[in-house]
């Protein structure tokens, strides 16, 4: 660029910065713009609490958390009932009666429900156990209280048969619980919501 | 604070520092605005730039600066002032036009009426030319950084610049002559 040419974009660049001095009365647009921004500012201050309030995982914490409590209460019941039958089997006249009534010892691996199926058979069918009896000359009010207990056991087994299934149930909510915290804290609360409706459809009904 | 401290604290929830930005750039862009569209539209369209700054604070992003974000706002809401006049916004040049009308020779220094002359010409520029012309002389950008502002090559962009300086000069020097 020529040296002249320079000189004249000089002035007119300082003549038009000469045109900025002038002052202009903006009071009543800054009043608005500014209001504008702590409007802004404001209004999302309270959205916040909100977003908190039903945020996502304390919208389904009570949901799973129901779901948690009965599938909890479901393994504790199951619990229980094993519990109850460990203590009956290991009294004397129990471990008496299952000397007699159990043949032979029934494969670990079998499940549940077979266990307790073959135990009831064999318990009150089996003629051995009578003819044990007999041999052993107990009397009419011992064989009274084997016989109760073999009730007590069969009952027990009945449950077993119920529960059996149940827990095989039980496991696979576990692990849909566990899948529906995993959505969760992903944040895919839609399908977290359709896997928590299958889920209690699934849970067995009191 | 510079532009991007002040932007990063009002992203925060601090309001003065809106504020002190709003401060800082207030002037520039309203006569930025008044020098293409006239006082009253100027001030319509100030207000709706400055709402699409408040409403857009939380998406902006520091990969420009501030005062480029804010122009680019600014030059869009031009643009949609501009469409929805449907008219083209550039006044042609006008041999004619009597460009001191406004002014009062008499009552007012040699020097205000040079400017007032200044101003009348650059109201007589295409509008492209007079946009670079304020967007340096005004916003204080330089010629790349208007160039990518507007979105064109660096030659365009001097190439406008160059047009407007000249036509001014020649418009001064047809004012002093007389």
């Amino acid at each position: 660029m020529p040296e002249h040419e320079h000189e004249h974009d000089k002035a007119i660049s300082e003549l038009y910065q000469q045109s900025r001095e002038e002052t202009m009365n903006t009071r009543d647009l800054d009043d608005k713009i500014l209001a504008a921004a702590n409007a802004d500012l404001a209004a999302e201050r309270k959205p916040t609490a909100t977003v908190v309030k039903y945020s996502g995982w304390r919208r389904w914490s009570t949901p799973v958390a129901a779901a948690a409590c009965l599938l909890l209460a479901t393994s504790v019941g199951f619990n229980v009932m094993l519990y109850q039958q460990t203590q009956i089997s290991s009294e004397p006249q129990a471990a008496r009666f299952a000397d007699l009534a159990v043949v032979e010892p029934t494969p670990v691996s079998a499940s549940a429900p077979q266990v307790a199926q073959t135990r009831k058979k064999e318990a009150l069918t089996s003629p051995q156990v009578a003819a044990e009896l007999r041999e052993r000359r107990l009397s009419r009010q011992e064989s009274d209280q084997i016989f109760e207990v073999a009730d007590v056991e069969s009952q027990l087994d009945e449950e077993v048969v119920v529960t059996g299934s149940a827990l095989q149930v039980d496991s696979e909510t576990e692990t849909q619980v566990e899948e529906i915290i995993a959505l969760l804290e992903n944040g895919e609360l839609k399908q977290a919501e359709q896997e928590l409706a299958m889920l209690i459809e699934k849970l067995p009904q009191p | 604070m510079d532009d991007h401290a002040l932007m990063r604290a009002w992203q925060e929830g601090d309001g003065t520092a809106f504020e002190q930005l709003y401060r800082h750039h207030k002037d520039s862009l309203l006569r930025f605005l008044w020098r293409q569209v006239g006082d009253s539209a100027a001030e319509e369209l100030f207000q709706d730039i400055w709402m699409k700054v408040i409403k857009a604070r939380l998406r902006y992003r520091p990969t420009a600066s501030f005062k480029t974000w804010l122009y680019t706002i600014a030059r869009n809401r031009l643009l949609d002032h501009y469409r929805s006049q449907q008219r083209q916004p550039m006044m042609e040049w006008d041999e004619t036009q009597p460009l001191l009308a406004a002014s009062d020779p008499q009552g007012e220094s040699a020097n205000h009426q040079q400017v007032q002359r200044l101003l009348a010409l650059l109201k007589t520029l295409p509008t492209e030319q007079r946009e670079v012309f304020l967007l340096k002389e005004e916003a204080g950008f330089t010629v790349p950084e208007i160039a990518r502002l507007i979105d064109c090559s660096l030659e365009a962009a001097k190439s406008r610049l160059r047009y407007a300086i000249k036509k001014l000069q020649q418009g001064m020097e047809a004012y002093c002559d007389a």
